[in-house]
């Protein structure tokens, strides 16, 4: 097959515009939200259920290392029958739907501002003023796999996969300026998109949206939680695990 | 009832002690020569163990440092007759439970033994007192008996502070070792060899 | 000493302290008001946390014009961050005017009530003025809805030993080696205060508990004394029946042996009387234990 020779005018008018303005409008993201931030205030109920949720997880998981008395105690502590924590305290019924809480909705409609709509807008842009290029290659074979991936909007089933498309190119740059962004705005920037994304998950894990269930579910794996002491023969296996320093003198000594 | 004199080495390494962790209560030993202590009237301080500056109300290492330093003095010569603490708050001077139950403990071994408090609000990088204060054993109680009846003298005493004032402002607390330090990382001292040597430059 | 210093190298120097918690304020001061004075645009948006150190540790040398000028600059900057407020609150606390901080923390508890920082501020300022009592029961109630604060637990568990309330301090460091059962320091801190206690039935628990911190970090020396330590009062007790008896000097002479060997390893060859001390007190203690 004959080698694709390309227009060096694509470089310039192409490969290097797309670069520069994904690049451009990440920074311009990363100052917009910060001026549309706004402090999230926590309610301190939340904070505290999602806190002992934690903490019984953490009797579940660890507490082999504690000795048999205080495991008893902290499961008393939480499951007792009359007095347990996830017994006597009551939450009204699951999280409000965001959209009767108007805080809520602003809230959402800055994340979407800031990191949908750009990525919509430039994206489709960019796609409709670049569509059907193909703009470079990268420098080794790939799979047949990749085309969907690297050829977007270029759809030649005789074409190697390892050119890459206009389209492909500008999602490249989307992910792959990460670096550069977290070198020139500092850590924690928020140009950061999967970082933005792994955020959302991890709020997602830590406020379980009904309290109530959670806490059943909760009470529930700890009620079968039983105590087996991580301690029992501790010194046994110490001392049976490590060489004496002598084995060590000795062997030192005569080699 | 006893006199007491501190020498310079003594001092210093306590004063250093309290300085290189300000924001902690600290605690040691100061040790007397015995032969010295046989002939009665006056104890004199020679040197100076620096415990430790994180919780000293546990018992296990406390009693770890104590037979260490004893067998130590054992072979020098030396005993434990003082106690000393600086509270972790600038104008607490009492000594509390834990410092009273050290002492008595020191005193069952030592009869003329102390209690000595430092001032922290005398601590000053001129260093124009002393900043101990003498607590001694009345009838079954550790007490402050005023700065006047004080039998506390500290050896030479216009060049132990201005001795110590140096060596604060040359930052020498920094090559000081504790006892929290040394089982921190056995390879530091808390003989401090060095820098007893720095001390006895500087005077 | 500081101007020789790479700027890079100064502040990464500062970020190493400020994520150790090392308190060397006086370096602090220095090495921050080199960077702060000298390459303050390099820093890009970590100035703002160097301005807070910084603050910090001036305010714990007594430098107040130094700290008065950050926070003018800061609030200048933000002027409606808590926590820029909250050094402001710092700084009263330094004057020793705590009547006034703890008015100004409790404006800033009412803007966001489930703010941390400030809570803890206030408890800190309870302890600040020798008010342990009111300081424990402060904290007992910040834990209640901050149940997994480890801070919060361990500061909880050093003001009940120093009330010498052990009982409730062992609780507080059963929290943390939940939190985090591999550190070995939680282990041997917990056993430490489990020996304090006494009894033969904490003695057991204390052996075991240092026993793990040294199968977790073969290097804690704290670790190996306390198992020696332990060992020995249970072997020495007279109610410990003969093979109870066996078991323990089993155990203490293995720690001894460990901590010799650790010993020779650390000090080299040439100081064969520092080695003569530490034997005759394992033997001494061996043959005539610790009351």
């Amino acid at each position: 097959m004959a080698e694709l020779l390309l227009d060096p005018n694509i470089r310039i008018w192409v490969v290097l515009p797309i670069v520069f303005i994904t690049f451009f409008v990440g920074i311009i993201r990363h100052y917009v939200s910060l001026l549309l931030a706004s402090q999230k205030k926590v309610d301190l109920q939340k904070v505290g259920d999602s806190q002992a949720l934690m903490r019984s997880r953490l009797l579940r998981e660890n507490g082999r290392f504690l000795p048999r008395k205080s495991f008893i105690m902290r499961k008393h502590f939480f499951n007792d029958e009359e007095t347990g924590f996830f017994k006597t305290q009551k939450r009204e019924g699951p999280a409000q739907n965001p959209m009767t809480d108007p805080s809520m909705m602003t809230d959402m409609l800055k994340g979407n501002l800031t990191n949908i709509l750009p990525m919509i807008v430039i994206g489709g842009w960019i796609n409709w003023t670049f569509s059907g290029f193909v703009i470079t290659k990268v420098p080794f074979p790939l799979t047949l796999r990749f085309k969907p991936m690297l050829q977007r909007g270029v759809e030649l089933a005789s074409l190697d996969a390892s050119w890459v498309s206009s389209a492909s190119w500008y999602f490249l740059n989307v992910f792959g300026l990460r670096s550069v962004y977290s070198l020139i705005l500092g850590e924690n920037n928020a140009a950061d998109q999967a970082r933005l994304m792994q955020q959302q998950m991890n709020q997602g894990m830590a406020m379980a949206p009904d309290p109530t269930k959670a806490f059943k579910g909760e009470w529930e794996a700890l009620e079968i939680a039983e105590h087996r002491w991580a301690m029992q023969n501790v010194e046994e296996e110490l001392i049976g695990r490590t060489p004496m320093p002598e084995d060590i003198y000795v062997k030192d000594k005569y080699i | 009832m006893a006199e007491y004199k501190v020498k310079l080495q003594a001092y210093a390494k306590a004063i250093l002690h309290a300085a290189k962790y300000p924001h902690c209560a600290v605690n040691g030993v100061l040790l007397a020569d015995k032969e010295k202590l046989k002939d009665g009237r006056c104890l004199e301080f020679v040197d100076c163990v620096p415990f430790f500056h994180h919780s000293l109300a546990l018992a296990p290492m406390l009693e770890v440092a104590l037979v260490q330093v004893d067998a130590y003095c054992q072979a020098q010569g030396l005993k434990i007759a003082a106690y000393y603490q600086a509270n972790e708050l600038l104008k607490d001077l009492e000594p509390d439970s834990i410092a009273v139950r050290i002492a008595d403990r020191i005193n069952d071994n030592s009869s003329d033994s102390c209690l000595l408090m430092i001032d922290n609000t005398k601590l000053t990088a001129g260093c124009e007192k002393c900043v101990l204060r003498l607590h001694t054993l009345q009838d079954g109680k550790w007490g402050y008996r005023g700065a006047q009846a004080s039998s506390l003298k500290l050896d030479n005493s216009d060049t132990t502070l201005r001795v110590t004032a140096d060596l604060l402002r040359s930052r020498a607390y920094n090559e000081l070792v504790d006892f929290d330090t040394h089982l921190g990382d056995i390879t530091k001292e808390w003989q401090n060899l060095e820098l007893n040597t720095q001390i006895e430059n500087c005077s | 000493m500081a101007t020789s210093m790479d700027w890079q190298e100064a502040r990464d120097k500062l970020k190493k302290w400020r994520e150790e918690n090392t308190r060397n304020s006086i370096e602090t001061v220095e090495l921050g008001q080199y960077l702060l004075e000298n390459y303050r645009r390099r820093l890009g948006d970590e100035v703002w946390t160097i301005y807070e150190q910084v603050c910090i540790a001036a305010l714990d040398c007594g430098d107040q014009d130094l700290a008065t000028d950050i926070i003018d600059t800061v609030e200048h900057n933000f002027p409606s961050s808590i926590r820029g407020k909250r050094l402001e609150g710092l700084q009263l606390e330094s004057l020793g005017e705590y009547e006034a901080a703890e008015e100004h923390y409790e404006i800033l508890l009412k803007e966001d009530p489930a703010n941390a920082m400030v809570r803890k501020r206030l408890i800190a300022l309870l302890k600040g003025q020798n008010r342990l009592g009111e300081a424990i029961k402060e904290l007992n109630a910040y834990l209640q809805k901050f149940m997994s604060d480890h801070e919060a637990w361990m500061e909880l568990a050093d003001l009940y030993i120093s009330e010498q309330n052990y009982n409730k301090a062992i609780f507080c460091f059963e929290e943390l080696i939940m939190s985090n059962p591999h550190n070995h320091l939680y282990h041997q801190k917990y056993a430490e205060i489990q020996y304090t206690q006494g009894g033969t039935e904490c003695m057991e628990i204390a052996r075991k508990y240092f026993a793990h911190a040294v199968k977790l970090n073969g290097n804690n020396m704290r670790a190996l004394y306390g198992m020696f330590m332990a060992a020995t009062n249970i072997a020495s007790s007279p109610k410990a029946s003969g093979k109870i008896k066996k078991d323990n000097m089993k155990y203490a002479s293995w720690a001894a042996q460990q901590i010799a060997y650790k010993y020779k390893v650390a000090q080299g060859k040439d100081t064969g009387s520092k080695m003569k001390h530490l034997e005759t007190m394992l033997d001494c203690l061996q043959i005539a234990p610790a009351p």
